[in-house]
């Protein structure tokens, strides 16, 4: 599809805004304490998980809004695992319309866990995995973290009743050249999609220098995406985190399209109704405890949907602006509107 | 308008990849349908309603079961793939928890209203 063509769409898209991809931050704990995480999570959050019943309240308008299903629920963290109700919470919005999934460090994903989520109508879920052993095991800040993932990914690879799964890979310059060989052992493993992240200089990762990749190597992940996909043994692409000029189409399915506050929002730990979880909290345009959610669902977000404060800093000149609209949300910071960080500027040298 | 359009681009599967979503941050989106399936589960001898029995689907995504109630009557509601439902055809299990009658495994059309026979043991 052309540019153009797209960029239309996205236009309509945003006039409509209608909500289909919720996120729930369910907890701000995590059994890991990974190098770069963007989220800032710790193992034991002063901030207390929020009770199941005050988020199924304030989503309850969505029901009377939506047909059943085209809302779908992604449970994230923290580490949702932590959660001993996780799978009552998952049938629950099961009952009330709303297909859920989750996204896990893997750790404490075992069969019994397994068991439990699939029978609780889970549809989908992302398992993150960083690079082989050491290098996993490294990043994750924890010996045995690597074969907690893989044995969570044999249970979702073999498991035929999952709609649909995938494998997330932060790409830094100490697993980037190690790809090759987890492509092999991912389709070994009979995985089928996997996605590729850069790390983005937020949350812990902010002050680690050492996690990003420079031109050279955004070029040479690009290039090992494009030769995977041409392969054709597992769907690889590159995550929607950022506009890449001629690798865009060639990377991905479909254009680079941020839908963050647009078709995305979410409900953190603490209440606030935001987009994407990774993006700047003082974006948050409400708190469930003392707003309804679809009045500043319908009402607010205007600084996601019209991105024109975006064009300043490098982006203020740059004659891609018109397809990117100033990059990835979660690029951006509430106190400045210039971009952390422009893969197509890298890419191009 | 546009809203016509997107909901009929939405349910086609060639376009639909448009309109799945995929934070940069989240899961891949489980695009499915729902189906409900009801129905009466009787004593093939004496025609008597049977209760206690479960109703699960082989074809579905989730572990969604249901429990025929002392009239024998059930109802099932799963989510199951684009591909499993324009086929129009599920395979539903009926399992007696109390093992007094042989568990029957059988293929329905996703437009009828069951009358299910189970045997006894």
């Amino acid at each position: 599809m052309p540019q153009a063509f797209h960029n239309y769409f996205r236009r309509k898209e945003t006039q409509l805004h209608e909500l289909n991809y919720l996120f729930w931050e369910c907890t701000q704990r995590c059994n890991l304490n990974c190098r770069h995480c963007g989220s800032d999570c710790t193992v034991s959050s002063a901030l207390k998980d929020m009770p199941f019943d005050d988020f199924l309240k304030a989503i309850s308008p969505l029901e009377k809004r939506y047909s059943r299903n085209s809302v779908f629920i992604v449970i994230t963290g923290g580490e949702p695992l932590v959660r001993s109700d996780l799978a009552d919470c998952g049938r629950e919005l099961r009952r009330h319309g709303f297909p859920w999934s989750i996204v896990t460090n893997g750790y404490a994903y075992d069969s019994a866990m397994h068991r439990k989520l699939m029978s609780a109508g889970m549809c989908s879920i992302t398992v993150s995995l960083d690079g082989l052993r050491e290098t996993h095991d490294a990043f994750r800040k924890r010996v045995g973290s690597f074969d907690h993932a893989m044995n969570a990914i044999d249970l979702i690879a073999n498991e035929k009743h999952l709609p649909t799964y995938d494998i997330v890979t932060c790409v830094s310059p100490m697993n980037l050249g190690q790809l090759d060989e987890m492509k092999q052992m991912l389709v070994e493993h009979k995985v089928k999609a996997w996605r590729f992240f850069t790390i983005a200089p937020i949350g812990r990762a902010a002050t680690d220098d050492g996690l990003r990749l420079d031109g050279t190597q955004l070029k040479q992940l690009m290039d090992f995406i494009v030769a995977t996909r041409k392969e054709g043994k597992i769907d690889a692409k590159f995550s929607c985190e950022a506009y890449l000029g001629n690798y865009d189409r060639k990377v991905r399915d479909w254009h680079y399209f941020c839908r963050a506050g647009i078709n995305i929002g979410s409900v953190l730990a603490d209440g606030s109704i935001s987009a994407c979880p990774n993006i700047d909290r003082r974006f948050a345009q409400g708190n469930i405890y003392t707003d309804d959610f679809l009045d500043v669902w319908d009402n607010k977000f205007e600084v996601f949907r019209n991105r024109d404060w975006m064009k300043c800093g490098i982006c203020a000149n740059c004659r891609e602006f018109r397809n990117c609209l100033g990059g990835a949300m979660h690029l951006h910071t509430a106190d400045c509107g210039e971009i952390m960080e422009c893969h197509w500027g890298k890419l191009k040298g | 308008m546009y809203k016509w359009v997107r909901g009929i681009l939405t349910a086609s599967a060639f376009t639909s990849v448009m309109f799945i979503m995929q934070a940069c941050y989240g899961t891949p989106e489980g695009r499915m349908n729902e189906v409900t399936m009801s129905g009466t589960i009787i004593d093939k001898a004496t025609s008597q309603p049977l209760s206690g029995i479960s109703v699960t689907c082989g074809s579905s995504y989730s572990g969604d079961y249901s429990f025929s109630d002392e009239n024998g009557q059930f109802t099932l509601t799963f989510l199951i793939s684009r591909e499993y439902y324009e086929r129009g055809y599920f395979d539903l299990e009926f399992a007696d928890t109390l093992d007094r009658y042989q568990t029957l495994d059988t293929v329905v059309e996703s437009s009828s209203k069951l009358e299910i026979s189970l045997v006894a043991k």
